[in-house]
């Protein structure tokens, strides 16, 4: 009988095989581990990026509307010199008819009053000449300042266009529609999506290897972006008309009172006082002259001047002789070009009518003459917002988009390591199988055909979210709003806004992002992670 | 039987165990090497990682000198030193914590790392020397009015792209010690003899140039106590808030302003004077301190001529939004990050 030998030489060596491969998987595990912690780091960078993106265009549209407060402010203050100079001129027409009492002068004023009546008559042939082409211009520069204020929403939308485009990209490299009041954002956003978005140009510069999911996209960002905006086209919102008036800091403009500001400093008649016993400037239908507007329904811009008189003592050798003219108001009323009930009233008469003199631009909802602007999301209801994004809503941080970024490093496209261990083998009867691999040897995704098709390892993933927050230091108390730069960028746990159906176990909205990006193994594997308490869904200072 | 003794095979366990021991050690070694790698390899990520993040903390901009990247100083593509070194220094040693200083050397049992260096430039949105495409906000495109507002800032794009590679070399090996099991440092590293890894990809010709972490940086916000002062209605200036003034009248002038003097013309060329002047640009900023601290008046500017009107200049109560900025200021005790005020 042979002796048994040379079985433990076998046994060793069979040892020593299982021993090196284990060796070629610790580093196999550490390549593994860098790079996961590779394309967590490019994920966060990229989210972190678009939040910065978002912050700094909201910013940027911030100001914009600042500017475009401005502009409205320089409308109400021309509208007011409007208002004034055609009241005042009125007082010069009802000079030339007033009855100088020159019985009351007993003759001795005579020549006094004859040089004044001469001086008065030579301003009036001079306002005569002028008013006019420059009342024209006037209007012009009322409705060139509407232009400039409304072109001030396209460089706003300019800038939503930008961001959104380097969020995601259609297929065709056009920019997705930019759709707040659409009740599906799927249709027009996601026609197929290249990986050419913000988010795979910063990771393929950590790793080219390190991509965005195919079917991604970023359609969950575009969309909260899109949430965050309201286009006041549609929802009209006063923010702006309140902010305007607010910051029409002019007393003349704002609230002149009788007499301050009359005519008691003019340099053609010093002497004169008097002139407007009050007026001011505004936009919309209530005003004082206004049964001018009953029945129009249009938000006009306006401006007032109560009935006054020019006051005049005229002092000569035989005494002193009042003069005063008849009282005389004037207003300027402009609404849209569609309506014909624009006004410039004052004592004389026009070359050309009002409703074409002082008319402003077509209006495209009608009625109405303020500029479109960029706001934030104003909803209460939800009704005006698809998704309910709102100011008030806590569960959605206020309506403050949350941009996600996900990040696929896709196994079966780059070059095997030579330590990577690859096999695969079936662990249940139904088939589920462990593959170490990371993919299926040969095989490629199909057009078509969904990622999940593939095992999980085929692809790594990573995700992360970043925030676009309002915070103005020491007041984070104060809402989002876009009148007001201090938009910050911040990373955020990315279940932040969805404590609502993480509660419920359906997972929010970091899973359907991964979902959305055809990574539905990822996805319900983080679903279960979140019912045993992994979501973050309120923060704690 | 006697004569026929066969002769018993003495020694020979000795030879296969010392054999078998020396391939098991072989691979003992090579597998704590192996470790050793791995643990620094991710530490280089680590590093960029603390690299990236923790500049997103620094002040980036002074709108009141009108001063933005500050921090970076240079041009687009040049190393940011004042970023580079701090951080460098403290992971030197391949350990990331400030209150542990070691030399700039991590020799493990079997492996050394040496050499870890901080590579973070500045990175411009339309490349900047390290690749076009990067990610750009259009201000141009968008017009002269977005551009004005945040002057030099908005034809940067700022951002930065961070780079960490170190040598990480065999310790207490022979040079040549080779296993052909399909590793080697080499492989790791490329092509070259520099055993170098990289943070983010891998090195190509020995460096790991070329590759980085890329970021955005600086928000363009508001920050800090000296950012966030109201500016009371003026149009000369806001002295609590400058910077906030003046961006936003650059970007009122740059839209075109008054759009002309059409109105103060009109008055002088028929009253002979004007009261008023259309041209300067009028701003009110309120918080919720309001004109006058009173909690009824948050959000809210007065009229210096008339003391009885108020309008909100930050959206607040106004009939659009009243029913949602107020409620959601007022009754909300969350902050709007969304932690408890």
């Amino acid at each position: 009988m042979r002796p048994a030998r040379g079985q433990t030489m076998v046994l060793f060596c069979l040892m020593l095989l299982v021993l090196a491969l284990t060796v070629m998987v610790t580093l196999g595990i550490a390549s593994r581990v860098h790079d996961r912690m590779e394309a967590q780091v490019a994920a966060d960078a990229a989210a972190y990026s678009e939040a910065v993106l978002t912050a700094r265009t909201f910013n940027a549209i911030a100001l914009i509307n600042r500017a475009q407060v401005g502009q409205m402010v320089a409308m109400a203050a021309v509208q007011s010199l409007i208002s004034w100079t055609g009241a005042g001129y009125g007082n010069f027409v009802q000079l030339q008819t007033v009855d100088i009492p020159t019985a009351q002068a007993g003759g001795m004023c005579t020549a006094e009053l004859t040089a004044l009546q001469t001086a008065l008559a030579a301003a009036q042939a001079t306002a005569d000449a002028n008013f006019q082409k420059l009342d024209e211009a006037a209007g012009d520069q009322v409705r060139s300042l509407q232009g400039s204020a409304s072109g001030l929403r396209k460089v706003q939308l300019n800038l939503l266009a930008s961001l959104v485009s380097e969020l995601a990209q259609s297929a065709t490299g056009a920019v997705p529609n930019i759709c707040p009041a659409c009740t599906t954002h799927q249709g027009p956003l996601l026609p197929g999506v290249s990986p050419k978005n913000m988010v795979a140009k910063l990771a393929k510069g950590a790793n080219p290897q390190l991509d965005t999911p195919p079917k991604n996209g970023d359609w969950k960002s575009v969309m909260e972006v899109e949430s965050a905006v309201t286009l006041t086209d549609s929802s009209p919102t006063s923010d702006s008309v309140y902010a305007t008036m607010g910051s029409i800091g002019d007393p003349f403009v704002n609230s002149r009172s009788a007499g301050s500001l009359g005519f008691s400093t003019g340099v053609k008649f010093p002497g004169f006082t008097g002139g407007s016993s009050g007026g001011g400037a505004g936009f919309g239908q209530n005003w004082p002259g206004a049964q001018k507007l009953s029945g129009a329904g249009s938000y006009a811009a306006w401006a007032h001047d109560d009935a006054g008189s020019f006051k005049f003592t005229l002092t000569c050798p035989g005494g002193s002789v009042p003069i005063v003219s008849t009282a005389t108001a004037g207003y300027v009323y402009s609404s849209e070009e569609q309506l014909t009930d624009d006004a410039h009233v004052y004592s004389g008469s026009d070359n050309k009518p009002a409703e074409k003199r002082h008319t402003l631009g077509a209006c495209v909802v009608c009625h109405g003459i303020w500029p479109f602007f960029l706001d934030y999301a104003l909803s209460s209801s939800g009704s005006a917002d698809p998704l309910g994004r709102a100011i008030n809503d806590h569960d959605n941080l206020y309506g403050q988009p949350v941009l996600y970024a996900v990040v696929q490093r896709d196994y079966s496209k780059i070059k095997d390591d030579p330590w990577n261990l690859r096999f695969d083998f079936h662990f249940t009867s139904e088939g589920a199988e462990f593959d170490n691999g990371g993919r299926r040897a040969g095989s490629k995704v199909k057009k078509g055909e969904s990622n999940a098709a593939f095992s999980p390892y085929t692809y790594q993933v990573a995700l992360s979210a970043g925030l676009a927050y309002y915070h103005r230091h020491d007041h984070a108390k104060e809402p989002p709003n876009f009148f007001n730069p201090f938009w910050r960028a911040t990373l955020i746990p990315p279940e932040i806004d969805s404590s609502n159906d993480v509660d419920l176990g359906n997972g929010g909205d970091a899973v359907r992002a991964l979902k959305q990006a055809g990574h539905a193994q990822h996805a319900a594997a983080l679903v279960e992670l979140e019912k045993h308490g992994y979501a973050v869904t309120e923060l704690s200072p | 039987m006697k004569g026929s003794r066969s002769r018993a095979p003495r020694g020979q366990a000795v030879v296969e165990l010392a054999l078998g021991t020396l391939v098991l050690v072989v691979i003992l070694i090579v597998g704590i090497h192996f470790a050793e790698y791995g643990f620094m390899w991710v530490k280089l990520t680590e590093t960029a990682n603390f690299a990236l993040f923790d500049e997103t903390n620094r002040k980036m901009h002074d709108t009141g000198a009108d001063t933005w990247n500050n921090y970076f100083g240079g041009a687009v593509g040049s190393n940011i030193g004042n970023l580079n070194s701090p951080v460098q220094a403290r992971y030197k040693d391949f350990n990331g914590l400030s209150s542990v200083t070691a030399a700039s050397t991590l020799t493990q049992v079997f492996t050394r790392g040496s050499g870890l260096t901080v590579s973070c430039k500045r990175y411009g949105g339309n490349g900047g020397g390290l690749g076009s495409g990067g990610p750009n906000l259009d201000m141009a495109a968008a017009g002269k009015v977005a551009q004005a507002a945040f002057g030099k800032a908005a034809t940067e794009n700022a951002g930065l792209s961070c780079q960490v590679d170190a040598k990480l070399s065999r310790f207490h090996m022979p040079n040549r010690f080779e296993f052909h099991l399909g590793y080697d440092p080499k492989v790791i590293a490329g092509t070259t003899t520099s055993p170098m890894a990289c943070a983010a990809g891998r090195p190509s010709g020995g460096s790991c140039a070329g590759h980085g972490f890329r970021m955005l940086l600086d928000d363009w916000g508001f920050q800090g106590a000296s950012e966030a002062g109201q500016c009371p209605l003026s149009s000369s200036g806001c002295g609590p808030n400058p910077g906030y003034y003046r961006m936003a009248q650059a970007t009122y002038t740059a839209a075109g302003g008054s759009d002309g003097t059409a109105g103060t013309k009109f008055a002088e060329g028929v009253i002979g004077f004007s009261p008023a002047d259309e041209q300067p640009f009028w701003m009110s900023f309120r918080g919720e301190e309001g004109f006058d601290g009173n909690p009824a008046h948050a959000f809210q500017e007065q009229h210096a001529s008339s003391g009885d009107t108020i309008w909100p200049t930050t959206p607040y109560n106004d009939p659009n939004s009243a029913g949602i900025y107020a409620p959601a200021y007022s009754k909300n005790d969350k902050c709007f990050l969304g932690w408890k005020c």
